[in-house]
């Protein structure tokens, strides 16, 4: 059971006092007994000495017939107590409580040893039984006469009247016992109170420290020890407060880190249980439930992980690498890197960072399938060139019918290899950022109508007509003239090239925002949902039979991204097939016009 | 060339999306006496595979549609197929392409650019082995032969 200080401060307090008055309290009753009895003693021997003076006189006055029994009962009413004269042969001459006939019947007292005592030294003292009276008496006689012992003279006292004067005694020191107690434990749990208050109040502080609340301060009194341990302990807690605050700054850092890693991180135990896992990890393996203390196996469900951690704790690998396929929720290539963690040359654990290369891959597929595209475009035509050459030189420059058929072809395929690799040399040069771009102050209206002066020919051969449709006058954008000629060039011409005859090729020109925004739509046969998101990828190809006939490099949308991404400009394309399609791309103004 | 032989007809089939390179091989293999059908993507030749045998298929691999590998796959997965050859012709330089080539069952690879001659002189190399196996399966000699010997 729990028992409060200033309880226990009070009861040992109390227990204190009780000690201290009760043996003073025993002290002073054992003394104040003998005093008592020595006091009346005292007493009742100097009232013996003038009794025995009055005796003495009394016997001078009337030698002869002196009535004892008078004399004793004079004596001992007077003096308040029993008096006695014996004769010196013992005899009982008179007693106060006694009346004459029971003198007579009394027995000789020489026997008596305060009487024996008295007839030799003149004084005797005894304490005994009377049977006379029946009680505890104190006995005092003294010898009397004038040269010689007469008689003696006693006067007996009943040690009940010192007992009671005794309880009367008792009563008082014990009532003021009582008395001081009560008050000493009243002062007591004051005492007590104003010690343990500050201590409990402390506690109470010190129960708030570990609950993390430090804002309460221990009350600083006197100067004292109790002030001492208020202010040590106000010291702790803001030192405590101070570390835990640093602590949870830490902790605040790794976890921001941690939470804010695009890798996925996964820290276990010697026993493989999971430590830790970071948002991203989760999000990887969509982990939904409290991974920590499971095995990896149980939340990833990837043996190749579990295996790897394996092996790190067995301390086969000290750094492991491996590349896992994840398909749920979405396909990823993840690589995964393990260490162990040692402490003093112990395995403590392992550590796993997953990073998603997905994407990394992604590009260099991207990339390898460039150089597979490149090979693959530059080999065709080639390959027709070759073939033809040398099927002309095996003998069909004979067949007249055909000899001219394939030298066209040749040429036909040599102009594609030499647009093939203009389009691909500007391609790098704006992919690599080496494009040097004469960016000025341009007149957009005087650049599109000479871009047109150059597709107007190709329009005719099919009959399209070529319209325009903006304001006569359009504000200054800022552009290489001869890049932003190029796109509009590689538009018209895709535009032609896929309008059938009789058709018709707009251009429009607009002010949005701090851009110029110009459309090239035509009303060709269109583009499908499905080719529309790739159409502007290298060497994509809606018909790649088509693309080929007409000249096409499948690299001309693919420059018109690159130059208007590199002017700072957006390019899309919106298409019904069957309908026609509008490539639309916005080119910024120049300063002075926005 | 052994005189003995039963001259079969061969069918041909030229699938080349790149209709320049496509017309090359057909005329310079009509020039060489075999006849040639044009197919120019991986639909139309798998179709036509569907529903007739041929003795040599050239074929391309980055074809629109299906692509060279699959349909050499099936061609040599077809057991009223499997006898055709497959002479491949492709601008896949690669030699994972050749061997991946090779594991589809192709009976050669020609990377683009290719010599017309060497290519005909393949065509004309297998043309006589599909004579002679031809010869195997109708001669009653040699089928008299086989009975006796075995295989």
């Amino acid at each position: 059971m729990k028992i409060k200080l200033h309880w226990r401060l009070t009861f040992i307090f109390c227990l204190v006092v009780i000690l201290a008055l009760s043996s003073g309290y025993f002290y002073l009753i054992s003394h104040l007994k003998s005093y008592i009895e020595r006091n009346i003693e005292n007493n009742i021997r100097n009232q013996l000495v003038l009794g025995k003076d009055f005796v003495e006189t009394q016997l001078k006055d009337k030698k002869a017939s002196m009535d004892f029994q008078v004399l004793a009962s004079r004596i001992g009413s007077d003096l308040g107590l029993r008096a006695t004269i014996i004769g010196i042969d013992g005899k009982v001459l008179g007693d106060t409580d006694l009346t004459d006939e029971q003198l007579v019947k009394i027995e000789n007292h020489a026997g008596r040893p305060e009487i024996k005592e008295a007839l030799k030294s003149g004084l005797g003292i005894s304490k005994r039984f009377s049977y006379t009276v029946n009680k505890d008496m104190l006995y005092i006689a003294a010898a009397f006469g004038k040269e010689k012992p007469e008689g003696v003279l006693r006067f007996s006292v009943p040690l009940s009247d010192i007992d009671i004067l005794q309880a009367g005694m008792h009563r008082v020191v014990g009532v003021s016992i009582i008395g001081i107690l009560l008050l000493s434990l009243v002062l007591t749990f004051l005492v007590s109170l104003f010690v343990s208050r500050p201590l409990s109040e402390m506690s109470m502080i010190a129960k708030f420290m570990a609950a993390g609340d430090f804002s309460k301060k221990a009350p600083v009194y006197y100067a004292d020890e109790i002030r001492e341990l208020a202010q040590s302990l106000n010291l702790m807690s803001e030192e405590i407060k101070d570390k835990i605050e640093k602590l949870n700054s830490e902790r605040a850092k790794l976890d921001l880190v941690l939470s804010s890693m695009f890798e996925g991180v996964i820290v276990t135990d010697e026993n493989e249980n999971i430590i830790l896992m970071n948002p991203s990890l989760r999000r990887i393996f969509l982990v939904e439930s409290e991974p920590e203390g499971k095995k990896p196996i149980e939340v990833i469900r990837n043996t190749a992980v579990q295996d790897m951690i394996d092996r790190i704790l067995k301390g086969k690998q000290h750094l492991a690498t491996e590349e896992i396929l994840v398909t749920m929720p979405e396909e990823r290539i993840l690589r995964v890197n393990g260490v162990p963690i040692l402490r003093n040359d112990k395995f403590e654990g392992a550590i796993l960072v997953f990073h998603d290369i997905t994407e990394l891959r992604r590009l260099e597929q991207i990339r390898q399938d460039f150089v597979a595209n490149v090979s693959h475009e530059l080999r065709t035509p080639i390959s027709s060139i070759k073939g033809y050459a040398e099927t002309l030189l095996e003998g069909a420059l004979k067949d007249k019918h055909n000899a001219k058929d394939f030298i066209n072809i040749i040429y036909q395929d040599a102009e594609r290899l030499s647009q093939l690799i203009n389009d691909l040399l500007d391609l790098s040069r704006i992919e690599s950022g080496k494009m040097k771009m004469n960016v000025v102050e341009l007149d957009p209206v005087s650049v599109i109508k000479r871009a047109m002066t150059v597709i107007d020919n190709q329009a005719k051969v099919k009959s399209i007509a070529l319209k325009l449709d903006f304001a006569p006058e359009l504000p200054d954008i800022k552009a290489d003239e001869t890049r932003l000629s190029q796109v509009l060039i590689n538009l018209l011409d895709n535009a032609i090239k896929y309008t059938p005859e009789n058709g018709s090729v707009t251009i429009s020109a607009a002010v949005s925002a701090d851009a110029l925004q110009i459309d090239v739509s035509d009303t060709g046969i269109g583009i499908s949902d499905k080719d529309l998101p790739r159409i502007f990828e290298r060497f994509y190809r809606v018909d790649k039979a088509r693309s080929r006939e007409l000249g096409g490099t499948g690299l001309g949308l693919s420059i018109v991204k690159h130059i208007v991404q590199a002017h700072g400009g957006q390019v899309w394309v919106k298409s019904e097939p069957g309908l026609g399609s509008t490539f639309s791309f916005t080119i910024p103004l120049s300063i002075k016009s926005s | 060339m052994d005189t003995n032989i039963i001259k079969k007809e061969k069918r041909i089939m030229v699938v080349e999306d790149d209709r320049n390179i496509n017309k090359l091989i057909s005329y310079n293999l009509s020039r060489n006496g075999f006849t040639a059908e044009s197919v120019y993507d991986g639909f139309q030749a798998q179709d036509k595979l569907s529903r007739e045998t041929f003795d040599i298929v050239v074929l391309d691999i980055m074809l629109p549609g299906i692509d060279g590998f699959h349909i050499c796959k099936s061609i040599k997965e077809n057991p009223a197929a499997f006898k055709t050859f497959v002479v491949m012709v492709s601008a896949r330089a690669e030699s994972q392409d050749k061997i991946y080539g090779n594991l589809v069952g192709a009976d050669c690879y020609l990377t683009k650019p290719f010599s017309v001659t060497k290519l005909m002189d393949i065509i004309r190399e297998l043309s006589v082995i599909r004579d002679r196996e031809y010869q195997v399966h109708t001669d009653p000699l040699m089928q008299k032969h086989i009975r006796e010997k075995g295989n």
